[in-house]
């Protein structure tokens, strides 16, 4: 490989490793419902867009920053996540396995049209003097807002990572998912650690929401194109483990900039689906799982 | 003035679906005892464990614990009350380290406190999950799968423990050593009910024993005496 070309193609390597960490952390929450109820919640693109609209309303009318109403916003989407767990999902459970996956398609349609209703089909964006700003990595130069993203998919995934290993809550999750009779024969409330899981992945989804927002525009129908990347990051990265989210994250971050860089950006997401489809035939399981 | 019974089951009838599985079955099980349930596959063993349990819910009848009414109480709440069942083959978590599975045992907030007390007890009769604490469980054998189901039941403070066919499928020696294990458990006072279909060594092992055919108690009494008992030599001993 010829320097030149190298040193034209770093902006993209570097860009699609950043980027990687923003699908990461979309993905960490369908990664984890799915992981623990092995339920696809369709509704994550929209529910994850919800943050970006509360924190987008938080600095419209607060004057809040987007990263600070984060104290908030977490909170509220862990909350809304643990009564859609109690409220709709577990008792869908009790009827079918089909039942809770069309509850999330309800969800997803209602969720975009509040948002035309409540917020108007314009783009929004979270846009701060920060989300402007560039960094220099090198010769490079790149988004401040991509760095932002990347240190708080470490910083998430290390935090889920602690609670999960050292909690009493984070190994019945573990539990609960591997043979939920047994569980429930070790006292576990399954449907309380599901309610928690799901609350959590809200909670996560809240941090993602935000970030974003402050990378992208987005529009009422923003969510089901990023539930379409996060599904993409989990198959990459075998359903359920977050280091195999991880990569898969940055595989889909770099398929897409690199792509764009061959194909022109028009083509950046064909490139990231086709890269998925390739793999899905060679290893259907993933790159990453057990 | 006799002694008041830890466990009293009386006249459950319990259906899965709608198929009758148990008939009328009333039990007592007394603390510290060992009580065995005989009876060949499909005779309704598991499911009298489960209804214990609180999996499966009788639609008639009554059970009560430690003098309450659990006929209809959660299964995961019923552990914190001290019971605790061994499911056949264990069901321990494979993606989880042996410690970990310990660890969950303890999750009832009444084990919580005793939880570094419990794991010494669990590694001092099964020096081998101490070896083994940081491996996957999958990685275990099928014997040490049944202790390190065993320990883990242990670890959530029973009164009761409910042991469901702990030796199916084991080594002789291994089933020895679940024995010598159940003795010791016993030792600390804690009751057990065990679901075999080795009889003989069920027999042997316990105080006293329920025979169930079909769904129904057929015989129950001391295990001396059902070993001298004619019906049972016929069924069980060939004679």
């Amino acid at each position: 490989m010829n320097s030149e070309l190298f040193s034209d193609l770093a902006t993209p390597i570097v860009m699609g490793i950043l980027l990687g960490g923003l699908y990461t952390l979309i993905a960490l929450g369908l990664s984890l419902v799915f992981g623990v109820m092995k339920l696809i919640n369709v509704a994550h693109g929209d529910l994850v867009l919800l943050a970006s609209y509360f924190a987008f309303t938080f600095m419209s009318s607060l004057d809040l920053d987007p990263i600070i109403s984060l104290v908030i916003g977490v909170p509220l989407l862990f909350g809304i996540g643990y009564g859609i767990q109690t409220i709709l999902l577990n008792r869908a459970f009790r009827i079918s396995m089909e039942a809770p996956l069309i509850i999330a398609f309800g969800i997803s349609i209602i969720l975009q049209n509040a948002y035309q209703i409540i917020w108007s089909p314009l783009s929004r964006g979270l846009t701060t003097p920060y989300a402007l700003q560039s960094f220099e990595l090198g010769d490079i130069r790149l988004p401040l807002v991509y760095l932002l993203d990347f240190i708080a998919a470490l910083v998430v995934m290390f935090l889920l990572r602690e609670f999960m290993k050292r909690t009493y809550l984070g190994k019945a999750i573990n539990a609960a998912s591997q043979d939920r009779i047994a569980a429930h024969l070790m006292g576990i409330n399954t449907n309380r650690v599901y309610a928690f899981a799901f609350a959590l992945a809200m909670a996560i989804a809240a941090i993602a929401g935000v970030f974003l927002g402050l990378t992208f525009p987005f529009t009422p129908t923003s969510g089901p194109p990023f539930l379409i990347i996060a599904f993409g990051v989990i198959v990459l990265g075998g359903m359920g483990s977050m280091l195999g989210t991880f990569i898969g994250g940055i595989i889909m971050g770099l398929a897409q900039t690199i792509g764009g860089y061959f194909f022109g950006a028009a083509a950046q997401m064909l490139v990231a689906y086709v890269l998925v489809l390739v793999i899905l035939a060679v290893r259907p399981e993933g790159i990453f799982s057990r | 003035m006799p002694e008041e019974p830890l466990l009293r089951v009386n006249n459950i009838n319990v259906y899965y679906g709608s198929l009758q599985v148990l008939w009328d079955i009333s039990l007592t099980v007394n603390p510290g005892e060992i009580v065995a349930i005989i009876g060949s596959n499909g005779s309704g063993k598991s499911a009298l464990l489960n209804s214990i349990s609180g999996l499966n819910h009788p639609v008639t009848g009554s059970i009560e614990f430690d003098k309450k009414d659990i006929t209809y109480t959660d299964p995961f709440d019923i552990v914190s009350l001290g019971i605790c069942q061994i499911p056949e083959g264990g069901r321990i978590f494979p993606n989880m380290t042996v410690l970990d599975n310990l660890t969950i045992g303890s999750y009832n907030h009444k084990a919580r406190g005793k939880r570094e007390q419990n794991f010494n007890i669990v590694y001092e009769h099964f020096p081998i999950l101490e070896k083994r604490k940081n491996q996957m469980a999958r990685t275990l054998s099928g014997g040490e799968r049944q202790m390190l189901a065993i320990g883990r039941g242990f670890m959530s403070n029973p009164k009761l423990m409910l042991f469901d066919e702990m030796s199916l499928g084991l080594s002789p020696l291994m089933v020895n050593e679940l024995y010598r294990a159940l003795r010791q458990i016993r030792a600390r006072g804690i009751a057990a009910v065990l679901v075999e279909q080795n009889v003989r060594r069920s027999l042997k092992e316990a105080d006293r024993a329920y025979i169930i055919e079909a769904g129904h108690i057929a015989l129950s009494g001391k295990t001396a005496d059902l070993r001298e008992e004619n019906k049972v030599k016929k069924a069980y001993f060939g004679g």
